[in-house]
């Protein structure tokens, strides 16, 4: 059995930690949103990693920025273009 | 403080999530109960109860419940059969006793075990709702109108 500790909410922050401490001890493991997801998602070989992909982005949005340097690695491969570093040489 | 505990129900296997035998419950992600978390900020809070929603959607475990909000959502789908990704959504807003039918065709496998796929499996009749399946551990089995 799981809790998915960043995905539940109490009164107060001392609230938080005194549950987690006593669900702990009672042999529940702990997790955040982000390792649902990736031990959901097992592998990004699969036809709806795109979906997964905006999945991760809501959990934390600087994901997003990973997301668009992949997509444009990937577009500068499609297009063939040039790369920098041999431009500069 | 001791926290040494042996992980609950693993079988001294690791405790990963295996996504073909996992059930996922929101508990008491209600809009009234939001307003009383002080311990995280709710609109963070909010976005990953509604993402889990999503990826447990997106990875179809097996029998499973999604109860979001004050509602039940059952999903008849049985990953290892794309047929049975056919069947169609069951609201439950008083709790998975008393299910109000989404439209679809009544081939709703509701139960967790192969065999009870077909114990409501007619593809002429709509699926209306689920009722318990005492057999089954967690089983509900979908109820056909008419």
């Amino acid at each position: 059995m799981f809790a998915v500790v960043d995905a539940s909410g109490t009164y107060s922050k001392m609230a938080e930690e005194i549950t987690l401490a006593r669900i702990v001890q009672a042999g529940v493991v702990p997790m955040d949103t982000a390792a649902v997801a990736s031990e959901l998602q097992k592998t990004w070989n699969r036809e709806d990693a795109n979906d997964w992909a905006e999945i991760y982005a809501k959990i934390f949005p600087s994901y997003q920025l990973v997301i668009e340097s992949y997509m444009k690695a990937r577009q500068v491969e499609a297009d063939h273009q040039q790369l920098d570093a041999p431009k500069a040489a | 403080m001791t926290t040494t505990a042996t992980p609950a129900n693993f079988d001294g296997q690791r405790p990963v999530i295996d996504p073909n035998d996992a059930v996922m419950l929101l508990i008491d992600h209600q809009s009234g109960l939001f307003q009383t978390v002080g311990d995280i900020p709710v609109p963070e809070l909010r976005t990953r109860a509604a993402v889990l929603a999503k990826v447990a959607t997106l990875a179809k475990p097996p029998g499973d419940h999604y109860c979001v909000g004050t509602g039940w959502t059952e999903w008849s789908a049985d990953p290892r059969n794309s047929s049975e990704r056919a069947a169609r959504q069951v609201r439950c807003p008083q709790g998975p006793d008393q299910c109000v039918g989404q439209s679809g065709l009544c081939r709703g496998s509701q139960g967790n075990r192969p065999q009870d796929a077909d114990h409501s499996r007619d593809n002429n009749k709509r699926l209306c709702g689920v009722s318990r399946d005492r057999s089954g551990p967690r089983g509900l089995q979908g109820v056909c109108c008419g």
